[in-house]
């Protein structure tokens, strides 16, 4: 999709339009991510996909300062730390630079790199090891 | 083209190696450690038996002439491409020009570097593994030297992710497959071999005491220290076949573990054969480190392989579906 902003998808018509797409498709959620926000589409829990067209839009706001540090480039499982490297885990107070592996996604035997996405100092780590996690998931956050 | 900037003795380019020819006195060879040789053949898109280099002595160091996706697995050898630290069991996409460069493993023994569309050496007797007995096979029947210039071939298809994406390792990944002593020690498992018997109770201290691998150890063979053993009246034996994995006494008392550059015959009594499914196993273990052997069983080797070969084909399967995934992905 291409990295527009965000306010094309404001219109309820197109948001509308999405939902009767992801519908007829079986889909349960879209996420969609540009520059300047974010929109969020999910199917009511518990509602029958055959039967309802409503969606629950969620415009979350613009880059929060000094947050997102990386996050999951395909759903899977957390790896905070490299099986051979246990001793190399990225935790609370650990200073990255941008483009540092902070840790991994399991997808099967593979695994995916997190990547920083800028320098800064880790403040929260969001997963545990060996939890799912889905594509997109925010992971880390940092000071910068 | 790969360029070679720095290297020990003793690193030889390898295959899976050439089967088939022992009958006529030619040396299996190929890489003592054969998972780590092709889960970085399946990483780089490689057919799983294509050659690779096998590094043994350390620092290693090559320049990539031109682009060039590669993998490196076995040892970790706290990889830097350009200076970039690299994950071990890792594939990743080399820029020309782009150092490589390897140091001493704090553990295990060999690490395998694999080039997408393999390294274009000649086939010799259906293989392109080094022997280093006969002087023929991988580049110019020798180790690699400082200044060596090594073609690769047409690469194929998988493009991994700009910071790579790697693979978990197999003792990491099947945790309760391979064990361990509580110390650390490996235990490999082994079934009796023709004159394990005529050892009589020294044969029962084979299986009880831990031996160390002394420094008398390499592709050929690993030589054993611990109290040795000695028949219990002595034998004159024929020479026989001899494949990798035979555990044989020497008049010394002390044994022998035949590894992948193997005579094909000898005429020591053999006390054991490691299963197949360890042999990678030793093949990383290191010069003073202290190993015990386990009694095996035909059935339960069989259940090692076929445990290794799962984990193999979950690989083949697994790789193309997510590095097709995040390409499309990073295509929004």
């Amino acid at each position: 999709m291409k990295r527009s902003s965000i306010s094309s998808f404001s219109n309820p018509a197109v948001i509308a339009e999405l939902a009767a797409h992801l519908h007829r498709n079986n889909v349960a959620s879209i996420h969609i991510e540009a520059a300047d926000g974010e929109l969020k589409l999910v199917a009511p829990v518990g509602a029958s996909l055959q039967t309802t067209h409503r969606a629950t839009p969620v415009l979350i706001s613009a880059s929060q300062p000094g947050s997102l540090l990386a996050k999951a480039p395909t759903a899977g499982i957390f790896a905070a730390a490299h099986p051979l490297r246990p001793e190399r885990e990225i935790s609370t107070g650990s200073a990255v630079a941008k483009g540092d592996i902070v840790a991994f996604v399991k997808v099967g035997p593979v695994l995916v790199p997190v990547i920083a996405e800028k320098a800064g100092k880790v403040v929260s780590v969001t997963s545990e090891t060996g939890t799912l996690v889905g594509y997109g998931t925010s992971l880390f956050t940092a000071k910068t | 083209m790969i360029h070679v900037l720095g290297c020990g003795p003793l690193n030889t380019i390898q295959d899976l190696g050439r089967a088939g020819y022992r009958n006529i006195g030619v040396t299996a060879t190929g890489a003592m450690d054969p998972i780590a040789l092709k889960v970085g053949n399946l990483l780089v898109g490689n057919d799983e038996d294509a050659a690779g280099i096998e590094i043994q002595t350390f620092p290693f160091r090559i320049e990539f002439e031109q682009a060039q996706v590669f993998a490196l697995t076995g040892a970790d050898c706290a990889a830097r491409l350009d200076g970039q630290d690299l994950p071990p069991w890792w594939c990743i996409r080399a820029e020309p020009g782009q150092v490589l460069e390897l140091s001493t493993p704090m553990k295990s023994a060999r690490a395998y570097l694999c080039l997408q569309g393999g390294i274009d050496v000649p086939l010799v007797m259906g293989s392109r593994s080094t022997s280093l007995r006969g002087s023929f096979g991988g580049h110019e029947g020798r180790p690699l030297a400082v200044g060596d210039i090594l073609p690769v071939m047409a690469g194929t298809t998988i493009s991994p992710p700009v910071n790579g994406f790697g693979i978990v390792p197999p003792a990491q990944a099947m945790p309760n497959l391979f064990p361990v002593s509580d110390t650390g020690d490996l235990i490999l498992r082994a079934i009796p071999a023709g004159e394990h018997d005529l050892f009589g109770d020294d044969s029962e201290r084979f299986w009880s005491q831990t031996w160390k691998i002394t420094s008398q150890s390499d592709r050929t063979g690993y030589r054993l220290s611990g109290a040795p053993l000695q028949l219990s009246a002595p034998v004159e034996l024929r020479s026989y076949g001899i494949i990798p994995g035979i555990v044989q006494v020497p008049p010394g008392g002390e044994p022998i573990i035949q590894m992948s550059d193997a005579n094909t015959a000898g005429g020591y009594p053999k006390m054991a054969g490691v299963i197949d499914g360890d042999l990678w196993r030793l093949g990383q273990a290191r010069i003073g480190s202290k190993i015990s052997f386990r009694q095996s069983s035909l059935t339960e080797a069989l259940a090692v392989e076929r445990a290794i070969d799962a984990y193999i084909d979950d690989i083949r399967r697994t790789l193309p579906l997510v590095a097709n995934a995040l390409v499309a992905m990073t295509k929004r």
